[in-house]
């Protein structure tokens, strides 16, 4: 990738695997991407297709029986500097406990579900110190100065007083702050948002992607977010990596994905979605169901709804290829001319 | 189309048509003793009409009444106040045992097919149930004539029939609850956010598969969503609700192309849109949170969150007034229409 500034995360190969009874969920296969200082990457995939698992890989938040099966995440840090290669950990080879000096600190995850990330029996206070005082060497006092200072940050009026809140004591959209809060209160280089709007009304949806732009700009970090609605992709990426059944289909720029997709599943995708800014649209559903994960062959997932196959995908699995930053897999792309301006 | 004047117009295409309908809910409060403290108005004097064969679309965001509005009209829930006509008969007033004919012709499809179909039964029995109920089939020879005729019809295969709900897949179930709808011929079918639970692809599949079923049924969709992409697809009209009131109301086109109410402009401006080139720079932006409906603000309830605010707004609720052919609002700012008219029958 022909990027100007070095990228401060590179995912190469990542699988993340899980051993049931009944066979061998692949729920990551395969997955590569970089991110760089200031730069929003869009992952985008229907349920099931493993947007959520790669999030929970990169920040070793996967639990049995899944496991990291193979692959490197390369991640520009100033910890652990003895186990580093070229200025790059490898977090796919942390152990245990020492996941807790990277998450929270250097890369930050925000869920979907506010209510959920929240401990209801806690006030906003408690939460936010908690976090703050176990990254940095600060006293209690001085963290809830930070505390407050960062939910004045994401848009709360008097936060001295609100701090002190229940999470049963805020909206759907105060609780998604005060979650922000958290994560940015340690101003890490990473911000990892898995369907951060998901749960929230479309003017609240609105506020908080404002928000997160916002401070992105500010913070000048990393964003990896992680959605299922293509119009969210389009507001907030730089680059959007669509995936599916558990690999990236294609990854380029967001310009690109959406005027000139080159994979058939892209090209499908945004032909069956309705527009609000189109009137008479004719929209193209794709035929069939999402993939069965557990045993799958080790072919293209979106083999059987493809209407460009080949006989060769029959037989293999077409690798990630790339020419000129546009990534992509598969043996028959479409090359010219199919605009979804 | 939907042309309101043609209201009083019986025995035209006029399939529903909903009055100043209402539906409260108590607030209960009292240890042993339980006092009615307060009313949530849920639904507070909303009136549309649907034409044979069209859909009409009601959008908002979560508490503003577009479910309630769609369970009181098929009356899974009795309205405090108002009038439902359907075909002419108001169903508003029917006690339950009136009501028993009426039921076939109206039927809903909810959000979520894996609670809206009965883990316990096979595809064959949920189907055949409301058959055997209204009395559609007589032998047994003909329940399996039109299961068949009914599963192919929502894309289903004849050998579905002895399975379970749990060995299909979310967007294959929400097709079951549609033939389950389907299956007595209904007049009006109310779909309460129907593709919400699936994914897009799945959506779209869904979404093809109810208009082809409309044009041959000739049945009205009340179509309720939060998602305006998919309403403006799928309704020939569309009524905006926020608090319990519709505050706008007209053909999809128009009101997707002209919105009036300050409150649609900034639902519509808070909808991304898929294409990176519209990408705004500082949007619009609604402030603040949606009042609470047992706590409404006095006058217009959007009032405390508009930026066009002014000292009327505060007295009292702007009526409904038409400002074109097929479009109507209820907002102080346009209160020189001409006010809607309620003809009593």
């Amino acid at each position: 990738m022909s990027d100007l500034n070095e990228p401060i995360l590179k995912v190469e190969e990542l699988r993340t695997y899980f051993d049931l009874a009944e066979g061998t969920v692949k729920g990551v296969d395969d997955v590569s991407f970089s991110l760089s200082e200031n730069e929003v990457i869009g992952i985008v995939g229907e349920t099931g297709s493993g947007k959520s698992v790669t999030a929970k890989s990169l920040v070793g938040l996967i639990d049995k029986p899944g496991r990291l099966a193979g692959g490197r995440v390369f991640f520009k840090t100033p910890e652990f500097p003895e186990r580093q290669k070229g200025g790059y950990l490898d977090l796919a080879q942390l152990q245990g406990d020492e996941y807790t000096k990277i998450r929270g600190k250097h890369i930050s995850i925000i869920f979907q579900d506010p209510m959920t990330s929240l401990d209801p029996l806690y006030t906003v206070a408690d939460q936010m110190t908690e976090t703050i005082m176990f990254h940095q060497k600060v006293d209690e006092k001085e963290a809830l100065d930070i505390a407050v200072k960062m939910l004045d940050k994401v848009g709360f009026s008097n936060p001295r007083e609100r701090v002190h809140q229940y999470p049963f004591e805020l909206s759907g959209g105060q609780r998604q702050r005060v979650v922000i809060a958290i994560a940015i209160s340690c101003n890490p280089e990473i911000l990892i948002a898995d369907e951060p709007t998901t749960a929230l009304d479309v003017t609240v949806q609105a506020q908080i992607l404002e928000l997160m732009k916002d401070l992105q700009a500010e913070f000048k970090s990393g964003l990896i977010f992680i959605t299922h609605d293509l119009a969210v992709i389009a507001e907030m990426s730089d680059r959007v990596m669509v995936m599916y059944g558990g690999k990236t289909m294609e990854y380029t720029d967001v310009f690109t994905i959406f005027e000139k997709p080159m994979h058939p599943y892209t090209h499908a995708l945004l032909s069956c979605i309705p527009r609000m800014d189109q009137k008479d649209q004719v929209l193209e559903p794709i035929p069939g169901q999402p993939p069965m994960m557990l045993n799958a062959p080790d072919l293209c997932p979106f083999l059987p709804r493809c209407p460009r196959k080949l006989e060769r995908c029959l037989k293999e699995l077409p690798s990630l290829i790339h020419a000129d930053g546009h990534y992509i897999r598969c043996f028959n792309p479409i090359t010219n001319g199919v605009s979804h301006g | 189309m939907g042309e309101e004047k043609d209201m009083n117009d019986s025995g035209s295409k006029v399939l529903l048509e909903v009055r100043d309908l209402q539906k409260y809910f108590p607030i209960k409060s009292g240890f042993l003793i339980q006092k009615t403290v307060a009313q949530l108005k849920a639904v507070d004097g909303v009136s549309f009409t649907i034409d044979k064969g069209h859909t009409f679309g009601i959008v908002g965001e979560s508490g503003c009444g577009k479910t309630t509005i769609g369970r009181t009209i098929i009356r899974l829930l009795n309205p405090t106040g108002g009038n439902i006509f359907l075909e002419g008969e108001d169903i508003a007033i029917l006690k339950e045992r009136s009501l028993k004919q009426y039921r076939q012709k109206m039927q809903i499809v909810f959000q979520d097919p894996t609670s809206s179909l009965n883990p316990r039964m096979t595809v064959g029995q949920t189907l055949s149930e409301p058959l055997l109920f209204h009395g559609m089939v007589r032998s047994k020879k003909e329940v399996e004539e039109r299961m068949s005729q009914l599963l192919s019809s929502v894309g289903l295969k004849p050998y579905h029939v002895d399975r379970y709900p749990h060995q299909f897949s979310g967007g294959q179930r929400q097709r079951i609850a549609i033939a389950r709808a389907i299956c007595v011929d209904p007049s009006l079918i109310v779909l309460d956010e129907p593709t919400s639970a699936l994914d897009v692809s799945v959506q779209a599949q869904i979404i093809k598969l109810l208009k082809e079923l409309q044009g041959k049924l000739n049945a009205g969709y009340i179509f309720i969503s939060h998602n305006l992409s998919v309403v403006r697809y799928i309704s020939d009209r569309v009524g905006i609700m926020y608090l319990g009131k519709m505050v706008e109301k007209g053909d999809t086109n128009e009101i997707f192309e002209n919105p009036m109410h300050p409150y649609s402009k900034a639902l519509l401006a808070a909808t991304p849109i898929p294409d990176p080139k519209t990408r705004r720079k500082r949007k619009e932006l609604l402030s603040g949170q949606v009042p609470s409906p047992i706590n409404r603000p006095t006058g217009c309830f959007f009032r405390t969150r508009c930026k066009y605010a002014m000292p009327a707004c505060e007295k009292e609720y702007p009526q409904m007034v038409r400002i074109a052919q097929n479009h109507s609002v209820s907002c102080h700012l346009y209160s020189l229409g001409e006010p809607e008219k309620i003809v009593e029958k």
